[in-house]
């Protein structure tokens, strides 16, 4: 995290971003129902989660959301802008297991006057070695980068 | 499985989906959350997150700042407009005066399809929903001193029965347009895919 801002200019496209690596603990799970407002049995009920056809609980929506807003943020700095975000869920992350979340700039661009770098972004799980999440992000640079 | 089950799967796949087809493509009435746009959940969202961004924790920094204002992640949309536990699990505990207030607020809106079509495939045996894919767009900050969220959902699509890897089911896409309160400034825009199904039935 920085709380200074990284100049678009200084931005390069196929420029990596810092990975950031999350474990997903029981305490993680407890704080992510609470701060999302999400009480789908899934997510926090191991036996629902095995009615569901889940072995455990795991990470939703709202925590993608977070996570890969975060990731843009903690690189660009706080006056960047998530313009766009797009990701598809295609495996479970459950409690117990670990992420990496990567990225890498594919598009530097303007637009209405915007300084936007675009960027494809992975939700590793290092405990099944799959990519759980991919995704897709417009990041508005902040103006001169202060 | 026998040709007869699989003639009998097809029928209740296809009468689900028939009794929720009058429901796509009609926007359904404004959700307004129950709180207004505050510090206190941003703070939630951040700290679940562990995201010390400042523009959502520190009032001073954010004034200084290009937005001139603490702000909500843009990214919170749904954890806002998800609302209280008990109105979508009307399981869960609130106070009857409230319950019944809540009540008297939804008949007055009219019914939500988006409300409809979950319960409907409830019904039907499909009870589980989870979330698949989630494409948004935010159009402007917003923050505290903005009111509340409102939400104003669209189901646009529902696929055909399919075979997913917890369970049989349909994936239904939701367009949701999210403005807040103060002059109705539109703040984003999203699709998102859920898969309603019922779960260890390939």
């Amino acid at each position: 995290m920085r709380t200074s801002n990284i100049a678009w200019e200084q931005v390069q496209e196929g420029q990596d971003l810092p990975e950031l690596e999350i474990p997903i603990t029981t305490r993680l799970i407890a704080k992510m129902v609470s701060g999302t407002r999400d009480i789908s049995p899934l997510h926090h009920d191991k036996e629902m989660a095995n009615e569901g056809g889940y072995r455990d609980v795991f990470t939703n929506t709202m925590w993608y959301q977070g996570v890969l807003g975060r990731f843009a943020t903690d690189w660009a700095g706080p006056e960047a802008f998530l313009r766009k975000l797009k990701f598809n869920m295609r495996k479970p992350n459950y409690q117990g297991e670990t992420v990496v979340v990567r990225g890498r700039i594919t598009r530097k661009y303007i637009d209405r006057d915007m300084k936007l770098v675009d960027i494809d972004a992975t939700i590793h799980n290092v405990s099944t070695a799959e990519q759980s999440v991919i995704a897709k992000l417009s990041l508005e640079m902040a103006p001169g980068g202060r | 499985m026998q040709t007869q089950d699989v003639k009998a799967q097809d029928a209740r796949a296809q009468d689900a989906r028939a009794a929720i087809m009058p429901y796509l493509n009609r926007r359904g009435p404004i959700h307004y959350t129950q709180l207004e746009i505050n510090k206190a959940q941003i703070w939630n969202f951040a700290e679940a997150i562990e995201d010390g961004n400042p523009m959502y924790w520190d009032e001073d920094f954010a004034r200084r700042s290009r937005f001139g204002r603490l702000i909500s992640p843009p990214q919170m949309t749904l954890a806002w407009s998800l609302g209280c536990w008990w109105v979508k699990h009307n399981i869960w505990w609130a106070p009857d005066y409230v319950l019944e207030r809540f009540q008297r607020d939804l008949d007055t809106q009219g019914e939500d399809p988006y409300a409809k079509v979950n319960e409907i495939l409830d019904a039907k045996g499909y009870p589980f929903d989870v979330g698949v894919e989630r494409e948004e767009e935010f159009l402007a900050p917003y923050g505290p001193g903005d009111g509340r969220m409102i939400a104003h959902r669209t189901v646009v699509d529902i696929s055909q029965e399919k075979s997913a890897r917890v369970g049989r089911g349909f994936f239904i896409s939701t367009v949701v347009e999210y403005r807040v309160e103060r002059n109705e400034t539109l703040v984003g825009r999203s699709k998102h895919v859920m898969l309603k199904y019922r779960a260890h039935d390939k």
